[in-house]
């Protein structure tokens, strides 16, 4: 799992290329963690075909965090394979996830 | 017509024994990937192997060294995918607790029983047994889009011979 970020303005994206399971989740909430304020969250999954629990629970806990920062959190571009996750667990009803145009 | 599947794959073609380390969810995913199937059933597979094994590796050996905590990891396909997990840790039997998805009300605060849910979702037919001391925790994966393999080499060496 690649991870990068970039700031623009007080919106930060968090581009995600890779799987994000077990074992890369603690990547997540590593990055997570560097942001100390921001207006809007955005994680970009259009690279990220698969995601198992422990990377839906890191997506929980970056709404969390989101929401101590006061900023908006929404998940973008998943793909059909995430979105479907996004979906069944229903997820997607408490967080903005928007599917891959 | 309704499409007979096999209950039982006879024989496990991949058969090893693996630590119970999240690290070797690596090695089951490898295996996982080889088998000649779409890529969003090796990716539905995939998940719900990983959970499977997750949850032994978090649970099943707790206070044990180490090199006791090992996990067999058994993998078959037929006309269904068989993936089959034995474990002798504690005893602990999965389907007797699984819970719903999440729902508009709980949604913020459910994180607990995530992957459960996720791979006994995904699967077509989930067995629990405890037997001599192992729990075997087998799950089964219909893919009528893809004909048994086994069962297609046979046909093909028919019309060739």
């Amino acid at each position: 799992m690649n991870i990068t970020m970039r700031r623009e303005g007080g919106q930060v994206t968090i581009q995600l290329n890779g799987w994000l399971d077990t074992a890369s989740a603690p990547q997540l909430k590593d990055a997570m963690a560097e942001i100390t304020e921001a207006d809007r969250i955005v994680l970009d999954f259009d690279q990220v075909e698969y995601i198992a629990s422990a990377g839906l629970r890191q997506v929980i806990l970056c709404f969390r965090r989101a929401k101590e920062l006061n900023a908006d959190f929404s998940v973008i571009n998943a793909v059909p394979e995430t979105m479907s996750i996004f979906q069944m667990t229903g997820i997607d009803q408490k967080i903005t996830v928007l599917p891959k145009e | 017509m309704t499409q007979q599947f096999s209950s039982s794959p006879g024989k496990y073609d991949t058969d090893v024994y693996v630590d119970a380390n999240i690290r070797e969810t690596e090695t089951i995913h490898g295996y996982i990937l080889a088998l000649p199937l779409p890529r969003k059933t090796l990716l539905k597979l995939c998940l719900i192997a990983e959970e499977c094994f997750v949850n032994i590796c978090s649970y099943a050996y707790e206070g044990r060294p180490a090199s006791e905590r090992k996990v067999r990891f058994s993998l078959a396909q037929t006309d269904r995918v068989f993936l089959r997990f034995e474990d002798n840790g504690i005893p602990y039997d999965p389907l007797s607790e699984v819970s719903g998805p999440v729902t508009k009300e709980n949604a913020e605060f459910r994180i607990g029983g995530l992957g459960k849910f996720i791979s006994f979702s995904f699967a077509d037919d989930v067995r629990y047994e405890y037997r001599e001391h192992k729990n075997i925790l087998t799950l089964v994966i219909d893919v009528p889009e893809c004909p048994d393999i086994s069962a297609d080499t046979e046909n093909r060496k028919g019309e060739t011979e």
